[in-house]
């Protein structure tokens, strides 16, 4: 597997000079399992620049969203390979009490908020509301568990030949309590991406509004055992200096701490090393 | 009136280091008028960034906030969520624009924080906010006497010709004419403004391909300019693809048809 990050920023796109380094993108996350097949992890405005880049005929996406709060949707009407017949776009997403997760992608893009309907798109689209469970795509093993944000988010456990990817964005846990079942969800994985969007300060502030640290992320990586964690979803107010520090402190408590970049790619038989 | 532009960008923001000098945040434009009257035209992502400005220059609470939405495509509401000011008990916001067929124009914009899309609503906000169904027609707001025209783009679209002290300001994005189906109403509603923002995101090559999507080129705002005598023109709601390199291409090749032409840019102000 191989993973390219095309949106690392939480809440809102941000654009300024300050933090191009890091990227202004809302999350988006690629994973190429060894068959080529592309899983999408999220659909945040970096889904745009991923289908702008993707040159491949035919091919059939697989969309795998945590949750449908927008920074991790607004990126779906700008995939550009699925407005082409050629390609397949399989959508995954929890299930959410009022609408399904197809009225909720069809929403955003309906009249008055959006010029083009999703009957536009040509490509066979199709969708898959996920509970806690496993499924199998390609030659992946995918198990999903649910953790604490408001309205609820998924985690993705990502399996293919003996690597392990570890997703779990937009969840509320402070560095001294993180439950038992996180630890195990995230246990030996070679990447743990982890939402590490305030620092200890901010979230005292921000408690409730459902987003851990980079601090929860590396004691979570500590205790979980995995090879490297990637410092995901950061604020939209911190720029590229503040995010260097929170990088330099995370390593204080786990050396394999990195901050997830835009354009970052992680070849997980060549793993970064601090 | 003093106008600052915040958001420049069309359709989605684009935060990458060779669109930073002209800017990646979507429509927002900050009007003050001589008298003081606090007006935002639109509210893209660039409503973010001028909210953080009044909290560093500390006129962020016990403001008087009109903003005046030309439509609600995501682009131009997309900034809501993270518009600050709105979490100031002292701050009282009026959002103006059009009801649709099948729902209002407050349901519409409360509808973007529904939980399934966003953590909080807006009955959660602190400040005192209400909703003004507008049509085509004139009102006022403070000083400033706002007109508002309806204009070519899918579901609609408002203009705002705003006047003060006999100085025009008019913003006209999102809409689709060329050059040669400029209409009259156009031109009159843009008749000797002192500045002219208005929609160019295309090339006309672009626009050649993209039919029907809504929007103007640069030799249409060009046109419109010339024809309606205005004053300065500019450029507006540029394309995401367009990089600081092509913009400054098509700010050069505008200004053969119309001298005073200018890239509307992230940050950039002046005053009429």
């Amino acid at each position: 597997m191989q993973v390219t990050f095309w949106g690392v920023r939480g809440s809102a796109p941000i654009s300024s000079s300050d933090t191009v380094q890091v990227g202004g993108n809302t999350s988006c996350v690629q994973i190429m399992l060894s068959d080529g097949t592309p899983l999408v992890l999220d659909a945040g405005t970096g889904l745009a620049r991923f289908g702008e880049a993707w040159t491949q005929p035919s091919t059939h996406f697989h969309l795998l969203l945590s949750h449908a709060h927008w920074d991790h949707i607004q990126g779906f009407p700008f995939f550009a390979p699925a407005y082409l017949p050629e390609h397949r776009v399989s959508v995954y997403g929890p299930r959410h009490e009022d609408y399904t997760l197809q009225a909720i992608l069809e929403q955003q893009m309906k009249a008055p908020f959006f010029p083009v309907e999703i009957s536009t798109m040509q490509a066979r689209l199709s969708f898959q509301e996920l509970a806690v469970e496993q499924i199998q795509i390609a030659g992946a093993h995918i198990t999903t568990a649910a953790f604490h944000h408001p309205g609820g988010v998924l985690g993705f456990r990502i399996e293919e030949k003996g690597k392990t990817i570890v997703f779990a964005t937009d969840m509320e846990y402070t560095h001294d309590a993180i439950p038992e079942h996180l630890v195990d969800f995230a246990r030996d994985a070679d990447v743990l991406i982890f939402d590490a969007q305030y620092t200890p300060e901010e979230l005292l502030q921000k408690k409730g509004w459902g987003h851990s640290t980079h601090l929860t992320a590396a004691h979570l990586a500590a205790l979980a055992g995995v090879k490297c964690v990637m410092l995901y979803h950061h604020d939209p107010s911190h720029h590229d200096e503040a995010l260097f520090q929170m990088e330099r402190e995370a390593r204080a408590v786990f050396e394999a701490s990195f901050l997830a970049r835009e354009g970052l790619q992680l070849n997980l038989d060549q793993l970064p090393s601090p | 009136m003093k106008v600052k532009y915040w958001g420049v960008r069309g359709s989605i923001p684009t935060p990458w280091a060779e669109a930073m000098g002209v800017g990646g945040n979507t429509s927002c434009v900050e009007v003050v008028s001589e008298r003081g009257d606090f007006i935002i035209l639109d509210a893209g992502t660039g409503i973010r960034m001028l909210s953080k400005a009044r909290l560093a220059e500390d006129t962020h609470d016990h403001q008087r906030i009109h903003v005046l939405l030309t439509h609600t495509h995501w682009d131009h509401i997309q900034g809501i969520p993270f518009f600050s000011l709105l979490n100031y008990p002292g701050n009282h916001v009026t959002f103006y624009g059009r009801d649709k067929a099948d729902c209002t124009f407050e349901e519409v914009i409360r509808k973007q924080m529904d939980s399934a899309y966003f953590p909080v609503s807006l009955d959660q906000v602190q400040a005192r906010i209400d909703f003004v169904s507008i049509q085509e027609e004139s009102f006022q707001i403070g000083s400033v006497a706002v007109e508002s025209v309806a204009f070519n783009h899918p579901g609609g679209v408002l203009g705002f010709r705003l006047v003060e002290d006999q100085k025009v300001l008019v913003y006209a994005t999102d809409m689709e004419y060329t050059p040669s189906t400029l209409p009259q109403h156009l031109v009159a509603f843009a008749q000797n403004a002192d500045v002219l923002i208005f929609d160019a995101q295309y090339t006309p090559e672009e626009h050649d391909i993209k039919s029907g999507w809504g929007h103007s080129n640069y030799e249409v705002a060009t046109q419109l300019a010339e024809r309606a005598q205005v004053g300065k023109l500019y450029l507006f709601s540029h394309d995401p693809d367009h990089s600081d390199e092509i913009l400054a291409e098509i700010e050069q090749k505008s200004r053969h048809t119309f001298a005073e032409t200018y890239l509307a840019k992230e940050r950039s102000s002046f005053s009429l």
